[in-house]
């Protein structure tokens, strides 16, 4: 466990008595201006010379938004009067909360022992008692007295005593203080990735032109859905790649195959959430599918490295969907309940987007992201730009269905090398070739959705490599 | 040492000591309030005596508030309300310290 006290500023005793003086000062001014209030000053028990630093701010900081969380969640209003953030002393905050002392005593006290790193927070109610403001005590309330966090003794015997080293005590609060921010830090990561998941399905719905897909100008060939449907059903997948997220940054079993069982099964509920969000209509469906894992691989990833790595995502792909061809595909659901993929397998023998996954979205790695990384201009040049060059190399199941013959693939990949050629969104011809095709894919009621799932996944992927703080290594 | 004024230092914030001086005749009498007393209260008297000792004052009252503080502590506050008491706070003793 690293220690966190190697950077802050020695307090020596007449500092820290000196801010006990200041401390009292202003709780006595906050108790008199607001009697109608109730003063919580919240500071932190951190033993030894070095009582602030980057990483306690931190710890402190958040720790009260949990408690801040707690008290919304109670109904209790409150704000913040004062803070002392980057005291030499100690972070401290002083909250003004609408409600008896007695009753806050009790929620903070439930804080304070609800996790073990709650254990350093020192959250003081105050009441005035014979003219002077004073903390209620645990003791006011029937509550156990704190226990010493190092050997679950009284608290207060240990300190008097100075039972335990400055060594001992530190490296308690180093680990205490580490695995919490460790724990915030898999939160932000899970957030940040969630929030890349989603601009991922937002950002292909809104680029134009996309021949056989939806785009706020156009929707010919999906004549049941447009751009605005594709926004609700965007938002309604936010639980499930949250869920992808904490799958990949908890995962410790490695149990790559019991992994994705799980995911499939929050998958199918994320569909049941897509299709209430829809009005019934299949938006997203190859998606939930796609970005799910590769969600779940990014995080896998970071949690293994503490970054991104484009090959151990790749790797934990293919660990995931070891099989999915045989299991799905060979062994299909009777005729009738079978997907477009399916009954491909069973008639062409095309293993559509579940070869594509198991083998790890070679189509992605090797042609979709280094088109989009490589892409100048705004997002609405790369992804149309990155668009055509993953059309041209998937085998698109939806393309398929809809013609109804897989020689379309052919004829697909023809026309989209002629637009390719001609510079595709980046030139004057390009664009004249990809309108029409535009026109043609809405007259004969083509559609590309197979490859809007690896727009959606390759626009993920550049995100997280062009955004995720903590780097990523390719 | 002759005590001018009533004088307090320290506050009732966890792991310190309020010390209260008055003007008393009889000596160093130490009316302690802590939650460690059965422990420490012995110990809080000495430091107390001794820091008064050191300032020259034979005869005073002593209110003290414990709320865990360290000896160290409990020395600081003792000497900040002796300084307070006896009007010397410009010319602290630090050689007390």
């Amino acid at each position: 466990m690293t220690n966190i006290f190697t950077t802050g500023q020695p307090q020596d005793i007449p500092a820290v008595l000196a801010n006990k003086d200041r401390r009292a000062a202003l709780q006595q001014r906050l108790v008199a201006a607001h009697p109608d209030m109730t003063v919580v000053a919240a500071k932190l028990n951190v033993p030894g010379p070095i009582k602030n630093n980057r990483a306690i701010q931190e710890f402190f900081t958040v720790g009260l938004k949990q408690l801040e969380e707690a008290w919304l969640a109670a109904g209790t209003l409150f704000y913040q009067d004062t803070e002392w953030l980057d005291a030499g002393t100690g972070p401290e905050r002083f909250y003004l909360v609408q409600a008896a002392a007695p009753i806050i005593k009790e929620q903070t006290t439930r804080f304070e022992e609800g996790q073990p790193s709650h254990r350093l927070f020192d959250l003081d109610v105050l009441v005035k008692r014979a003219g002077q403001v004073v903390p209620l005590s645990r003791a006011d309330s029937g509550q156990p007295a704190r226990r010493c966090f190092v050997c679950g003794r009284p608290a207060k015997e240990c300190g008097r005593s100075r039972r335990h080293s400055v060594g001992e005590l530190q490296a308690a609060v180093s680990a205490l203080i580490g695995t919490a921010l460790a724990t915030e830090q898999r939160q932000r990561v899970r957030d940040r990735l969630v929030t890349f998941a989603q601009r991922a399905l937002l950002y292909e719905v809104l680029a134009w032109p996309k021949p056989g897909l939806v785009d706020p100008v156009e929707h010919g060939a999906h004549p049941d859905m447009d751009a605005f449907t594709f926004v609700n059903s965007s938002l309604s997948l936010r639980r499930y790649l949250s869920q992808a997220a904490t799958l990949g940054l908890h995962g410790r079993s490695a149990d790559y195959p019991l992994m994705f069982k799980e995911l499939r099964e929050f998958g199918k509920r994320a569909e049941q959430a897509m299709f209430t969000a829809t009005g019934g209509i299949n938006t997203h469906k190859g998606a939930v599918f796609s970005l799910g894992i590769m969600t779940l691989a990014v995080a896998d990833s970071w949690r293994r490295g503490g970054k991104v790595d484009l090959a151990a995502v790749q790797a934990t792909v293919k660990k995931l969907l070891a099989g999915l061809v045989q299991t799905d595909l060979q062994a299909p659901p009777a005729a009738k309940q079978r997907t477009a993929g399916e009954r491909q397998y069973q008639r062409y023998g095309l293993t559509g987007i579940r070869g594509e996954a198991q083998a790890g979205y070679p189509t992605v790695f090797d042609h979709g992201l280094p088109a989009m990384l490589a892409a100048t201009g705004d997002w609405n040049q790369r992804i149309i730009q990155t668009m055509l060059v993953l059309a041209r190399y998937t085998e698109d199941s939806t393309l398929v269905k809809r013609a109804g013959d897989p020689a379309i693939l052919d004829w697909k990949n023809a026309r989209v090398d002629e637009c390719l050629a001609a510079g595709g969104i980046t030139t004057a011809a390009g664009r004249a070739k990809l309108s029409q095709l535009e026109r043609e894919f809405t007259s004969r009621h083509l559609s590309l959705g197979g490859t809007a799932d690896l727009v959606i996944v390759t626009i993920f992927l550049t995100l997280v490599k062009e955004g995720l703080a903590d780097g990523l290594s390719d | 040492m002759e005590i001018k004024k009533t004088a307090l230092a320290g506050t009732l914030e966890s792991s310190d000591i309020q010390i209260t001086l008055s003007k008393g005749d009889n000596g160093i009498n130490i009316d302690l309030d802590s939650s460690v007393e059965e422990l420490y209260g012995d110990q809080i008297r000495t430091v107390i005596t001794e820091t008064l000792h050191a300032y020259g004052i034979d005869n005073a009252n002593v209110k003290a508030v414990d709320k865990g503080a360290l000896d160290c502590v409990v020395k600081a506050r003792t000497m900040a309300a002796a300084q307070r008491a006896l009007e010397t706070t410009d010319q602290p003793d630090w050689e007390v310290f």
